[in-house]
């Protein structure tokens, strides 16, 4: 065991955490909850809401988990008689002015209080003569509401915006039971993180307005995926109903975002639930287009492809995952190619609190895997150079009106389009592919982090994965066991062009991703 | 002396003999009456030796807590790598505690004098004298005082010729109990919301700006001159009763004695005497019937422990209480004890400064409780909620504000449950209509 | 609110007035040398907002930018720290304003009596109302530490000992 190690005792359980581990941690390494609302790994603690008291063996009265240190040999008792009535009693006093309005409360379900009230059972409240501390919904900003009657003043948001974002706008106001979140007249809760007070909050008294009452928590379906709004590659979860989006929330990972994501990120998926898509591939028949199956429309990709003269331009978004970006690369492996990524730019919004973190210029999740890929950020060179190119591939991209125009005059023009695009009449073929939430993928963010991300709702009608589509051409007609049929293994075969992801393979990258080294090739080559 | 009485025989009079004596206010005056000689003698000794003649003399914190005041210098890093800092506490805002004021008020120069000494002997170039914002009087009197001590040397950037700098600030409170908490009065200082701090950091590691900071209270500091003038053992031979209790105390008393004031006794002096002879007993036709004898947080005593027990820390707690901060509330049988227990809890009720849910709630339910039963619509029920709020805000939160809420209600049910049940069983006029 | 007194804004009309900032010549000035003597400028919110009170009367949110602005802080800040001490008045008040200890220990001596004297030589009426003549402002305080004088009052900033309902009158006289 190093020196920088200590032992103690959670409920029986041995655990060895590292000195200056907080209880709380230290108890959830011996996987056990200590009950908490002000508690946050990403905060300061103040050990306010006293939820988090447990009996520490020798020591005089209980102890805050939070910020309580753990020490050689020290015996913790989490569920101790002493430890639960002393919660018991936290939580009798929480619900004397906490309205029991969870049917219409959008945390119901994913609420710390009502959870842990749950737990315990408690059956009713002696606090019944007494009408209940009434005070009326506050707008704090562009999507946060303040429910204060919910409120149980943990002040996990007042330190969020103060140490965090570096931005108070909120505050306790007044004092003893009149306390209240407070934010001035002349201001407004419009931080580009401030959002993430609704995560934050452990009960339903910051609400999200573009979520309120749209969805019950335990209707959702979570799925693990990565923020394609910008190049930081936050981790967030997908939340769907009945396969609609209805909500991205963070996803801890301590290297990239910690918990947190920007409001850019988080309100960012309209568009995955589009209903203008195309549904089925569709091939040039003189002057129309006409619905067709899938070999017949790979059989026609291939003969555009081999059939055609001159250079191949790619026109690729940032969204395109590193398995379609890849694949789609070599199913044009010929000299005179001209792969090219849409960077759409923005402001850069940083968290203050957390170097590294920001909302970045460049709105596009994978532009260092395009990069990677051999694709060039020179947008406009490409599209120059597209007037004149045997094919043009356009890969999801969003094109400017102007820019439609003029590859509709592109003599092998292939598009692969999520959404409808107006000017593509003179498109060979036109194929429907799959966004973001109908697929699993990986994108490389620009600290050379690849993570996975992975589907949340159902692919409509025929839309495929590009990765797919590329990966049937390069095997060539009929069935062929070589083209790969998962996202896996459409990721393996990328290791065959290009080294640096040789040998490594969607498990290795877990939840949280890996970061590409020289050293990261050989990981999985070396089993 | 027993201010604004004359001095009685069994005073010891040390901090208190110029009470009343508006010349004594000014540098002159107290120059004449030996003032700053103790700094003088202090510029001469080394920090140590004025940390270990403290020491010596036994004197513990008089804000409350009692805590060794020569330990609690001791506790401040040898070499000062940070700026370190005093911080005088003259927030004095419990209830029944009125002696820091007199101080102030009448003796402003002994009060710099004992922060100069206390600043030079932990290692502080500045002093903040943090005075609640209702002592408008006292603030005028030590504005004065201040200036007129830096016009004389006794502060700035040269004590004495002493080569020492020595810098004084006030700084006024507006209204916060709790600031009177030495960590909520930091945060106040430090332009915060008057929240009690988690500990550690203790303040003598990272205190008012992240730098060592020593709290002590204006009594406590107030006697620094003396013991350094007269020397640690008079001060320590200054006992009645527990040798762990030395030196005199300010004894504040109000409410029904016959001559409520502040009352300098040395540790250890029987309660009686205070109450009977220093303070002349009880009104006209009037018997006692209870004492709060360290300010509102420490339980309440009935009149026959009061009369057994010593006035020194160790003599109160034998008798069920505290000697906290002297501020004894004394109540004839002409107390309504539901009441007066309804009005110390919605005190608390106010002050909390909302952090711990405990405190925050705890103190506002049992206001209300209390609230009902002298509406008369209390319930036998009540006593069982009433003791498991107590029991709930007791030792379970960052400081003890809540606990000092829970203090005369366990102890008032205790010892006067009788009159909670003649409002319960409407055997008594109700005293409030509900709200 | 009336009274004659037209530099006092009552709430709803606050915003109509264009707003004159506090710290400008000497109390600015004294604002300065007062950050001399803290580390932070943070450490000088109380003094600063004891500065707009004593200038306005009260802390009106305008006053609270300002304060933050002068600070480096935000209003949302100050105004947190505002409303934790009760001796800031967020809206104004009468020209006088009285705060009577009615505490335990000046409880049990009688100052809810004061209290009800005030209340009606003043003509206040009730608790923290105004009068109807603007002069006076009378609000039940907890403890203001002279429990041996009760029952003491605050008026503005005189401290006055051993007030009893007689003495009420004379008292409200010389503020008239």
């Amino acid at each position: 065991m190093p020196d920088d190690f200590v032992n103690v005792t959670i409920d029986g359980m041995p655990v060895a955490v590292p000195k200056g581990t907080p209880i709380i941690e230290a108890a959830k390494q011996a996987g056990i909850l200590v009950p908490h609302y002000c508690y946050h790994p990403s905060l300061p603690s103040p050990a306010v809401c006293r939820m988090c008291l447990v009996e520490v063996e020798k020591a005089p009265k209980l102890m805050p988990a939070c910020v309580t240190a753990v020490a050689e040999g020290q015996v913790v008792h989490v569920n101790s008689p002493t430890a639960k009535k002393a919660r018991e009693g936290v939580l009798e006093l929480l619900l004397i002015n906490h309205p029991l309005d969870c049917p219409i409360c959008d945390q119901a379900g994913e609420c710390e209080l009502q959870n842990y009230v749950f737990q315990e059972g408690r059956p009713g409240t002696r606090y019944k003569e007494y009408a209940k501390r009434y005070s009326p919904v506050e707008d704090f900003g562009p999507d946060v509401l303040y429910v204060p009657n919910r409120c149980i003043l943990c002040t996990r948001c007042v330190r969020f915006m103060e140490d965090v974002a570096g931005a108070p706008v909120l505050n306790v106001s007044e004092r003893g039971d009149r306390a209240f979140i407070g934010i001035a007249e002349q201001e407004r809760l419009d931080h580009p993180w401030a959002g993430n007070v609704v995560d934050l909050c452990p009960v339903g008294s910051l609400l999200s307005k573009d979520f309120l009452h749209k969805a019950r928590a335990w209707d959702l379906d979570k799925t693990a995926s990565v923020c394609p709004g910008c190049t930081q590659g936050c981790n967030i979860n997908l939340d769907t109903r009945d396969d609609v989006v209805v909500r991205i929330r963070p996803r801890p990972n301590l290297e990239v975002n910690r918990h947190f994501i920007c409001d850019y990120g988080r309100m960012n998926y309209r568009w995955m639930n589009r209903g203008d898509r195309v549904e089925a591939p569709l091939v040039r028949d003189g002057t129309r287009h006409a619905a067709t199956d899938w070999d017949t429309a790979l059989a026609r990709l291939e003969q555009v492809i081999r059939g055609a003269t001159g250079s191949v331009v790619i026109l690729a978004s940032g969204r395109a995952s590193t398995e379609s970006l890849g694949l789609v690369r070599r199913m044009v492996d010929r000299p005179q190619v001209t792969a090219a990524v849409q960077v759409p730019l923005g402001d850069e919004a940083p968290l203050a609190g957390i170097p590294g973190l920001a909302l970045r210029r460049e709105r596009a999740p994978n532009l260092a895997g395009a990069a990677l890929l051999g694709y060039t950020a020179d947008w406009s060179a490409a599209l120059l150079e597209a007037r004149s190119a045997g094919i043009v591939l356009v890969l999801d991209a969003d094109l400017a009106p102007e820019d439609e125009a003029v590859l509709a005059g592109a003599p092998g023009l292939v598009v692969m389009l999520a959404t409808v695009m107006p000017e593509a009449r003179n498109a060979e073929l036109i194929l429907p592919v799959t966004n973001m939430a109908e697929e699993n993928g990986t994108y490389l963010n620009r600290d050379r982090r690849i993570q996975r991300y992975q589907q949340a709702k159902a692919q409509p009608g025929m839309a495929r994965p590009a990765w797919w589509i590329a990966g049937e051409v390069l095997a060539g007609p009929g069935p062929d066991p070589t083209a790969p049929a998962t996202a896996a293994e459409a990721f393996a075969l990328l290791g065959e062009w290009w080294p640096i992801l040789a040998g490594l393979t969607h498990d290795d990258l877990g939840f949280t991703g890996r970061v590409l080294s020289s050293a990261a090739a050989g990981v999985g080559s070396a089993r | 002396m027993g201010y604004p009485h004359p001095s009685h025989p069994k005073e010891t009079v040390v901090l208190s003999q110029h009470f009343g004596d508006p010349e004594a206010r000014s540098y002159a005056g107290w120059i004449k009456r030996g003032g700053y000689e103790g700094l003088r003698k202090a510029l001469g000794m080394s920090r140590e030796a004025i940390i270990e003649e403290v020491k010596a003399s036994g004197l513990r914190g008089r804000g409350g807590a009692g805590f060794p005041t020569g330990l609690k210098w001791s506790f401040m890093p040898k070499e000062v790598v940070k700026p370190h800092y005093l911080v005088c506490n003259a927030d004095e805002s419990e209830p029944g505690t009125f002696k820091d004021r007199e101080i102030m008020r009448w003796t402003p120069h002994a009060l710099i004098e004992g922060c100069a000494i206390a600043a030079y002997a932990i290692g502080a170039e500045r002093c903040y004298i943090y005075i609640r914002g209702e002592f408008t009087e006292p603030w005028k009197v030590m504005s004065a005082a201040v200036e007129e001590a830096a016009a004389n040397g006794a502060l700035g950037g040269n004590v004495f010729g002493s080569g020492k700098r020595i810098e004084m600030v006030l700084h006024r409170g507006a209204g916060a109990y709790i600031c009177g908490e030495e960590t909520g009065m930091m945060n106040s200082l430090e332009g915060r919301r008057g929240n009690p701090r988690i500990k550690p950091p203790y303040p003598a590691v990272a205190g008012v700006f992240g730098s060592p900071t020593t709290v002590n209270n204006v009594e406590t500091l107030a006697a620094v001159p003396h013991i350094l003038i007269r020397g640690a053992p008079w001060y320590k031979a200054l006992c009645l009763g527990n040798p762990k209790s030395t030196g005199t105390k300010l004894v504040s008393v109000c409410g029904h004695v016959q001559r409520p004031g502040n009352y300098e006794v040395t540790m250890g002096t029987p309660m009686r005497d205070l109450l009977h002879d220093m303070c002349g007993g009880p009104p006209p036709g009037r018997t006692f019937k209870a004492v709060i004898p360290g300010g509102s947080s420490v339980p309440i005593m009935t009149i026959q422990e009061a009369e057994a027990a010593l006035f020194d820390y160790e003599g109160i707690v034998e008798q069920g209480s505290m000697l906290g901060s002297a501020g004894m509330i004394v109540m004839d049988d002409s107390t309504d004890m539901v009441y007066q227990i309804w009005r110390l809890a919605r005190f608390y009720a106010h002050e909390s400064c909302a952090q711990c849910t405990q405190c925050r709630e705890g103190t506002a339910w049992t206001t209300r409780i209390l609230e009902r039963i002298l509406a008369g619509k209390g319930k036998q029920e009540d006593f069982q909620v009433l003791l498991d709020l107590a029991d709930n805000m007791t030792g379970k939160t960052i400081c003890v504000l809540s606990d000092s809420c829970a203090a005369p209600v366990v102890s008032g049910i205790q010892k006067f449950r009788s009159e909670f049940e003649a409002y319960i069983a409407g055997a008594r006029e109700p005293a409030l209509a509900m709200a | 609110m009336s009274g004659g007194d037209g530099s006092r804004a009552t709430h709803g009309t606050a915003q109509a007035e264009p707003y004159t900032p506090v710290f400008a010549g000497p109390t600015r000035a004294r604002l300065e040398t007062l950050f001399t003597k803290y580390p932070t400028k943070q450490a000088c919110l109380l003094p600063a907002l004891w500065m707009v009170q004593e200038a306005r009367g009260w802390i009106s949110e305008q006053a609270i930018a300002e304060v933050a602005e002068v600070l480096g802080l935000t209003p949302a800040y100050v105004k947190g720290v505002v409303t934790f001490y009760t001796m800031y008045h967020t809206h104004p008040v009468g020209r006088h304003f009285i705060q009577v200890c009615t505490t335990t220990p000046c409880n049990i001596c009688g100052a809810e009596e004061v209290v009800n004297a005030l209340l009606g030589a003043t003509g206040c009426g009730e608790l923290g109302a105004t009068s109807p003549d603007g002069r006076f402002t009378v609000i039940e305080v907890e403890c203001l530490g002279a429990c041996g004088f009760a029952t003491p009052i605050l008026v503005d900033d005189e401290f006055i000992e051993n007030v009893t309902p007689e003495k009420v009158a004379g008292i409200v006289k010389r503020y008239q």
